[in-house]
């Protein structure tokens, strides 16, 4: 059998492709960010029965199979029009939170964090993680992640791709013994939350020029903000109304998820695949922020712009914190993702203790079985990487004829390209790359924890930025991690 | 002695299901998981003897079956992912302990990796061989 060896830095192909174009004067006129799209896959769920939604549209991504799950159960159940039962809401609710603590920890401290505080660049990576952290912290780092995983797997029956949720509620009730389990490593994951709330205050903002970084201007834009919320104007992953605010902070409109095609319109370029939502009643203006044009954001920062506060006391804390850091709400700055993320893991962690606690939990109750004829139905929740929708067209059999997703990635996309030219208008100066572009540009994209992976998994696995430097129709530079 | 078989990929992206479909081969004669890369430290804690399937792009022909070997010293330069490689390493850096004694890797070129089920013709005919190759290591 022929052996090959593949060194970690071997590259096959960049996924995220940056293309920055020069002007005469050799200084930043645009710049593009390309990401490979699931082209297809609404087209591969047609024809289908579409209660096997809930178990084939986790397959889009191995990143966020859950938050795929849910929101196709909830589009199901909108097709059939059933109530589900309240335990069958509190466990999916737990499983949920659940996967967003998994996916914010994997982001936070494994991809971001090493760019906060490790300053030898060749050692901005997990593994130099473990020197400046020591082993046992990463450890307890990971064990955390599996925690949460394992209570995806016992409500969901897999820990990575759940099977639990049909229309109208979910397959099994939680017993006592699997409950207990969950309550003492929820409980274990409310205290690694702390840990991570002190550690971003405690260390990352006191580093030295991270507070000037991290209010400063030059990751900064003012858009809208979109995300979910409760009756009370908290942030909710699983259910609520979608609130949208302006750049300066007031509310601009909120509405039922059903009528997200009333809100959001996609403007389409011919260089990209994906294309760019925009809020409708404000119109395309182009790749500009501000009141005028139409782009919002969405995930960790959005959410938290747009709510009130958060449902438990630690992450609320934490909340109102971060915008006394500020001084301002909302929060522009995009590094301040990173810091509502570990919010929202305090959020879950503490949500995840409340309903393994709570005694209908473990209900037997925890399927209405769907009676009246499937027609249309749209589902939603926050995806970690913000809000994700499905929207599901039926015969009358329950046979799939129309599928439309809108995926948090994609509804950020506009934003990014404008955070990637924002950043690579530092780094290049009358035709002058100084040293640290691809950084700064990798920290743009970064922020916004893309999904790159929905099209392409092989090996080496890798999600690569490209940056390819352009001027006068010629590449005068390509950088590559 | 405790051995698994690990499949990775995507099940409806075209040729990236060949590690899932040589799982599958196996699960009547070994232990068989499937999962994603970022929850392989717990897949494979507690096993003596582990083979991880996965496809590749860009080491041969569509078709060819490799072992993949770890690079003793390697090099970390990018925080984008974690892929096999990358949680390998990390495994043995924290939990030496819990990590199988043997760990190898089988990897088979791929070519079609498009939404859909299905295999294309040449990686349908390499299926048998990595299947083979799997259980010659774990015999």
């Amino acid at each position: 059998m022929r052996k090959i060896t593949i060194h970690p830095n071997t590259r096959l192909e960049g996924h995220g492709k940056v293309d920055i174009i020069l002007d005469d004067e050799g200084n930043v006129k645009d710049a593009y960010f390309q990401v490979i799209e699931f082209r297809g896959f609404e087209k591969f769920c047609e024809g289908r029965h579409v209660e096997e939604l809930p178990r084939i549209t986790p397959k889009i991504c191995g990143v966020c199979p859950g938050a795929h799950h849910m929101a196709s159960a909830k589009a199901c159940d909108a097709v059939f029009g059933v109530e589900i039962p309240p335990a069958a809401k509190k466990l999916r609710e737990l499983f949920y939170c659940a996967h967003v603590a998994h996916s914010h920890i994997l982001h936070f401290y494994v991809l971001a964090a090493p760019d906060f505080f490790i300053e030898d660049k060749m050692k901005r990576n997990v593994f130099g993680l473990v020197e400046v952290l020591g082993k046992e912290l990463c450890a307890e780092i990971l064990d955390c992640r599996v925690y949460a995983q394992r209570i995806q797997e016992i409500i969901a029956g897999h820990p990575i791709y759940p099977v639990a949720a049909l229309p109208g509620g979910m397959a099994k009730p939680l017993s006592e013994e699997e409950r207990k389990e969950i309550e003492e490593k929820a409980k274990k994951l409310v205290d690694f939350a702390k840990k991570g709330l002190e550690f971003f205050e405690d260390v990352v903002l006191k580093k030295e020029g991270m507070e000037e970084l991290i209010k400063g201007d030059v990751y900064a834009h003012r858009t809208y903000y979109a995300g979910m919320v409760d009756e009370k104007d908290r942030v909710n992953f699983y259910d609520g109304v979608v609130k949208v605010v302006d750049p300066d902070g007031k509310e601009f409109c909120r509405f039922e998820v059903r009528d997200y095609l009333e809100h959001i319109a996609e403007h389409v370029e011919p260089w990209s695949y994906v294309k760019f939502p925009y809020l409708k009643a404000v119109g395309w203006k182009g790749f500009v922020d501000g009141v005028d044009s139409g782009i919002y954001r969405v995930n960790s920062l959005a959410r938290l712009n747009v709510a009130e506060g958060m449902a438990t006391p630690m992450a609320d804390e934490a909340y109102r914190k971060m915008y006394d850091f500020f001084g301002e709400k909302p929060v522009h700055n995009i590094l301040a993702y990173h810091w509502a993320r570990l919010i929202e893991i305090a959020y879950a962690a503490e949500r995840m203790y409340e309903l393994a606690c709570d005694e209908e939990i473990t209900d037997k109750n925890v399927r209405e079985v769907p009676k009246s004829k499937p027609s249309e139905g749209v589902g939603a929740v926050e995806a970690p990487r913000g809000t994700l929708y499905h929207h599901y067209v039926t015969n009358k059999k329950g046979v799939v004829e129309k599928v439309n997703l809108i995926v948090a990635t994609v509804q950020n996309n506009p934003a990014i390209n404008m955070s990637v030219k924002k950043a690579a208008q530092n780094f290049i100066k009358g035709g002058e790359i100084k040293e640290g572009l691809l950084n700064a540009v990798e920290m743009a994209v970064r922020a916004y924890d893309p999904c790159l992976a929905c099209a392409s998994h092989a090996l080496p696995g890798r999600l690569d930025v490209e940056v390819r430097v352009i001027r006068d129709g010629e590449v005068v530079s390509v950088l590559r991690a | 002695m405790k051995k698994l078989v690990v499949g990775i990929g995507n099940a409806v992206l075209g040729d990236d299901s060949i590690g899932i479909r040589v799982a599958k081969e196996l699960e009547n004669e070994f232990e068989v998981k499937v999962t994603t890369p970022s929850a392989l430290l717990e897949a494979i804690a507690g096993y003596d003897r582990v083979v991880i399937v996965d496809a590749i792009s860009g080491a041969g022909e569509i078709g060819d079956v490799f072992e993949v070997e770890l690079p003793e010293n390697p090099r970390f330069t990018s925080s984008h992912s974690l892929g096999i490689i990358e949680m390998l390493s990390l495994g043995k850096v924290l939990y030496p302990e819990k990590m199988p004694k043997e760990v190898r890797i089988v990897a088979i070129e791929v070519g079609r990796m498009q939404i859909g089920e299905g295999l294309s013709e040449e990686v349908e005919r390499a299926l048998e061989k990595a299947v083979a190759f799997v259980r010659e290591i774990l015999s």
